[in-house]
Order: C-alpha cells, then sequence, then structure tokens
C-alpha cells in the first residue's frame, strides 16, 4: 500500500526517530512504513493520521488492493 | 531524495527498549555462565551420585530468565517488531525440527552420531537460525 507518511513527517520536521517516539513504535518500524514494506494495523493508522492531522484515505492508498470485485453486490 | 531528516539512528524510545531488555537479559545470561561453570566444578556429571540429575537441570532456571527476557522484550516491543521476531522464531522452530527428524532417522538408521551431541546440534540449528534470520529480518 502506498502511503505519504515520509512527506507528511518532512513537512512536520521530524526525523523518524522523532515521529517513532511520537508513534510509540521503533524507528525501524518508521522506515518500514514509509518505504512500504509494512502496512499497519488499523489502530497506528488511527494514530497516524491523528498525529499528523489528515485523514487515514489520504495518508494511505491502497491503489488496487481496494478494488472490488466484479459481480460484488451492490448495498 | 534524502534529507537531514531521513538520518537513521535510533529512537528514544529504541534506546530505552534495548536498554530495559538489556536489563533483563545480561543478568539472565551472567547466571547461566555461573550455573553451567558451578555445574562443571562441582556437579559430577560423570560420576555416580543421585544429585547429579539435579545438578544437571540447574541450568535449566537460568534459561528460564533469559526466556523471560526474551518474552518481556516482545512485550516491550511494538507490531511490526512483533511481525518480524514471529517471521524469525517460525524459521528457526522449522530449522529445530527438521534437524531434530533429520537426526533423529539417521540415528535410528545407525549413523556414527554421538547421542549426547543429538539435543545439541538441535539447539543449535534453531538458535543459529533464529539469530540469523532476526538479524537479517531487522535491517533497515
Amino acid at each position: 500500500m502506498d502511503n505519504r507518511i515520509r512527506q507528511l513527517r518532512v513537512e512536520h520536521g521530524w526525523t523518524q526517530a522523532a515521529l517513532a517516539d511520537l508513534l510509540q513504535v521503533s524507528r525501524q518500524t518508521v522506515n518500514a512504513l514509509e518505504t512500504g514494506r509494512y502496512d499497519p494495523s488499523l489502530p497506528l493508522a488511527f494514530r497516524i493520521a491523528r498525529l499528523l492531522q489528515q485523514p487515514i484515505e489520504s495518508i494511505f492508498d491502497p491503489g488496487e488492493e481496494l478494488d472490488v470485485p466484479a459481480g460484488a453486490p451492490a448495498r | 531524495m534524502t534529507s537531514d531528516l531521513d538520518t537513521r539512528g535510533p529512537s528514544n524510545g529504541d534506546r530505552a527498549r534495548s536498554r530495559a531488555y538489556l536489563r533483563d537479559f545480561a543478568p539472565a545470561m551472567a547466571a547461566y555462565t555461573v550455573v553451567v561453570v558451578a555445574v562443571g566444578t562441582w556437579g559430577g556429571l560423570g560420576g555416580d551420585s543421585p544429585w547429579r540429575y539435579a545438578w544437571a537441570l540447574l541450568p535449566v532456571l537460568p534459561v528460564g530468565l533469559v526466556v523471560r527476557a526474551v518474552a518481556r522484550g516482545l512485550r516491550r516491543s511494538d507490531e511490526y517488531a512483533r511481525l518480524l521476531q514471529l517471521r524469525a522464531l517460525a524459521v528457526s522452530f522449522a530449522a529445530a525440527m527438521l534437524a531434530s527428524v533429520a537426526l533423529g532417522m539417521l540415528a535410528i538408521a545407525g549413523a556414527p552420531l554421538p547421542a549426547e551431541l543429538l539435543p545439541w546440534l538441535v539447539f543449535g540449528a534453531g538458535m543459529l537460525t533464529w539469530i540469523v534470520s532476526a538479524a537479517l529480518s531487522g535491517r533497515g
């Protein structure tokens, strides 16, 4: 999943280590999130969104993962 | 594109977690070393005293402290670190099981394997693959 964490972190003037402390995760985890090697759990995604003051959907882009299969029932 | 904000040093939380882990792990390993030396010196494992079995099991106690240190370290770590540890433990468990089955079958087939070394070979396979896979997955 693509995300804008690095861009938003730099806009706030935070290092990876500073963001890690604010999120109470390791610096390695922040790096894995930014490079797309790890998709966060829902609680961590909400913490990131709250800290970066952005809606979740403006930070994370699921791309084709969100595509609904053809023939899925409409609500 | 990189900037000063892309430095790769540990965070304050990383340092605190490392210190806390070391506070748990170092005394446990020190206790293990002392107990193993004591068992080797006074345990008389090669003798015929019934107490030698108790002496032989004594190192299990500090190993329990090492397990406790690792478990507490896992509880302090975040979700990504736990995922990496889970992968490393899965790899090492598979390696230990493969080594166990391979050595066990070889022993049954009469291969000239020293029986007292077999458990340590399984231990070594599991421990080595755990350390290597944890180190490899921890890069970045």
